[in-house]
């Protein structure tokens, strides 16, 4: 490439440059042992973040563009993504802040790992090839293999991150076969070119084999059923800020990836036929089993486990729709989990306590009457998670199961109504906990950390504003998927 | 030519079932050099020389080096005596089996009849200069991206292995000015 076309592209990616750029001084700033070192690094992530946010927001609107030879593409996809990506990570650097302080976790380390999976994800948002995608998926992967296990005394966390990399490395093999089949029967791994040559050159059984591998390696990432089995393990061991985290990113960025692969290289309606069926019945069996298996649980990070599997099942619904309001509506409903998921887990490292152990369902006992605020907070949480109006849960699921009956998929919708009813038995259980039981009796009062108040601010916010005012978020992912489904 | 991608392909098949099925990891990496090679030996059929002496090197070389390494750093009798297979492993076997076959028929069906190109087309394909090329060129962004990762692992392979994963001086509860019998947590979460 020519040097002025390099530069030329390269600020095309600012929203990427400024995200790695912020995690190397981070790491460097790790190394001066500054007496408020810690403190500064936390506020140069935010700042970079913020950049990286505002810079997003201005290339949700432009032209497509194709940069860096067709591997990475500037669009409304794009940049609707890398907002809500640097927004995640944001919100995490926030939740994080007190967390990495009481557990003794080094946080030069922590905060450029987060960045740096942060920066895959938006390359996953942004990649217009196989082999970009690929490697964006392990450079976000590899993070938060690590963030998994950074609590290395407690043997939780080493399994942790142990499962979640031996089945992350299985299911990237799966994807990379996939790559090399696709490649082999259309001789391209570029997404626009891939869609062209379908047209022309038909399916083969080579190709549809290629796209299987794919939904696996995908599948895995997701964590719809039956991929899913890492899912609890890996939630559970891993420290509660890194899982707020794995919660909202990754599983956001997964789903990026399969609106690339599927509804842009596969869309076209003699493919998306191949794979629309499958996307179906996962679905139907994600809903079906995060739903129900979550109600046994006795532990409220596993609970919320079980949980994020099913509410990807719900997203995965409006993928099945394939249309116009669906892929918006996969945008929204990954926004406003994210918000409910960060502040659910949030509440969550706050009441786990010094070394993380209180995550029992009873450990949440008499909170309503112990800390009266954090209650109400997490309250607010478990209803939008269960999809009560008027919060972001309620709008999300609204939007999606629209959008799959206006595809024909009633019953796909009928399945998803019926397991939200299930699923107020395991989220009304943690409120009436809260609110109708005895506190412990050497329960303390908690005193919040102004950053954590911050996180909960926030989320707050989101979950509300989304519920009250879902029109603007809604508008925002509908305009930037619009190109997907022109006319 | 046939009689030597064959060969290759079936003793390379081979060495990567016995890596899998001996008990001794010792016999296993040996197995698996084989395996490497054999890869190797494909790639120079293939007229990707680069990326065969890249095998030989990397793989078969450096890769090998680390595992034997690691190896040193187990204990073996202890090792030996891990169960090796468990009661799924005929449905496994079964499942992968049948994935297998699948791939398999999928793969004859696509190409059979389709026609190899001329060799002169594939030989400029797999020289250094070719490879640098495309590397500089078209995936610039990917080889960018490829140097992150090594980054981030190399950060966490620091992380996870010094000695002490925490911070030595946890923030301690008796630092704050509270009195200890109070109610209150003292460190503000």
């Amino acid at each position: 490439m020519e040097v002025p076309a390099l530069l030329e592209d390269t600020a095309a990616l600012l929203p990427h440059v400024t995200v790695l750029i912020t995690g190397l001084v981070v790491l460097v700033l790790d190394l001066f042992p500054l007496p408020r070192s810690r403190w500064a690094i936390e506020a140069v992530s935010l700042v970079g973040l913020a950049l990286a946010f505002a810079c997003a927001l201005c290339q949700a609107g432009g032209e497509p563009r194709a940069v860096f030879m067709g591997m990475a593409v500037v669009d409304g996809l794009g940049g609707f993504f890398n907002a809500a990506f640097v927004l995640i990570a944001a919100l995490t650097v926030l939740l994080s802040a007190s967390y990495v302080r009481r557990e003794g976790i080094r946080p030069g380390e922590y905060y450029a790992l987060i960045l740096f999976a942060t920066l895959g994800f938006m390359f996953v948002g942004s990649a217009s090839d196989l082999v970009m995608m690929f490697l964006a998926i392990e450079t976000f992967s590899m993070a938060t293999y690590i963030l998994a296990g950074l609590l290395r005394d407690t043997p939780r966390s080493l399994e942790s991150a142990f499962k979640y990399f031996m089945l992350g490395a299985f299911s990237s093999a799966f994807f990379l076969y996939g790559i090399a089949t696709v490649y082999g029967s259309l001789g391209t791994t570029n997404l626009l070119a891939l869609s062209q040559a379908m047209s022309e050159q038909g399916t083969s059984p080579l190709l549809l084999m290629g796209m299987g591998l794919l939904i696996v390696g995908l599948g895995f990432k997701v964590a719809v059923v039956p991929f899913h089995m890492w899912v609890p393990d890996v939630y559970e061991g891993a420290p509660t800020a890194v899982t707020a985290f794995m919660t909202a990113g990754p599983k956001a960025a997964a789903f990026a990836a399969l609106l690339r692969v599927f509804a842009q290289g596969f869309g076209a309606p003699a493919f998306s036929a191949e794979w629309v069926p499958i996307f179906a019945v996962l679905a139907a069996l994600t809903m079906l089993l995060g739903n129900i298996v979550a109600i046994v649980q006795q532990s409220v990070k596993r609970m919320l486990a079980y949980s994020s599997i099913a509410h990807a099942g719900y997203a995965f619904v409006a993928l099945v729709a394939h249309n116009a309001a669906g892929a918006g509506s996969v945008l929204y409903y990954l926004v406003a989990y994210a918000f409910m998921s960060l502040g659910a887990f949030t509440v969550l490292l706050i009441v786990a306590r010094r070394d993380d152990q209180r995550h029992a369902f009873d450990d949440y006992a008499g909170l309503g009457a112990t800390n009266p605020a954090l209650a109400a907070i997490m309250a607010l949480f478990m209803f939008a998670l269960a999809g009560f109006p008027p919060t972001a849960g309620f709008a999300g699921k609204f939007y999606v199961f629209s959008a799959a009956a206006q595809s024909g998929y009633y019953v796909l919708a009928v399945i998803g109504v019926l397991t939200s009813v299930v699923s107020v038995v395991y989220y009304a259980r943690v409120v009436i906990l809260m609110y109708m039981h005895e506190p412990d009796v050497e329960a303390p009062r908690i005193r919040l950390a102004p950053t954590s108040m911050a996180a909960l601010g926030v989320t707050v916010f989101g979950v509300l504003y989304m519920g009250i005012f879902p029109g603007g978020v809604m508008q925002f992912a509908a305009r930037s998927v619009a190109f997907l489904f022109p006319g | 030519m046939i009689f030597f991608f064959l060969l290759f392909a079936v003793v390379g098949l081979a060495s990567a079932v016995m890596v899998v099925t001996r008990k001794n990891v010792m016999h296993a990496a040996l197995f698996l050099l084989l395996t490497f090679a054999c890869v190797g030996a494909t790639y120079v059929m293939l007229r990707a020389e680069m990326l065969a002496a890249v095998q030989v090197l990397v793989y078969a070389g450096a890769v090998m080096v680390l595992f034997l390494f690691a190896i040193l750093l187990v204990n073996m009798p202890q090792a030996m005596r891990l169960q090796q297979w468990t009661r799924q492993t005929t449905a496994a076997v079964i499942l992968a089996g049948l994935t297998g076959l699948w791939l398999i028929i999928a793969t004859v069906r696509t190409f059979s009849g389709v026609e190899a190109p001329p060799e002169a087309a594939t030989q400029s394909l797999g020289t250094p200069r070719a490879i640098g090329q495309a590397l500089f060129s078209d995936y610039v962004l990917p080889f960018e991206i490829a140097s992150l990762i090594l980054l981030a692992a190399m950060v966490g392979a620091i992380v996870l292995a010094r000695q002490t994963a925490r911070e030595e001086e946890r923030p301690d509860e008796a630092l704050t000015e509270l009195p200890p019998d109070s109610q209150e947590d003292q460190q503000p979460v």
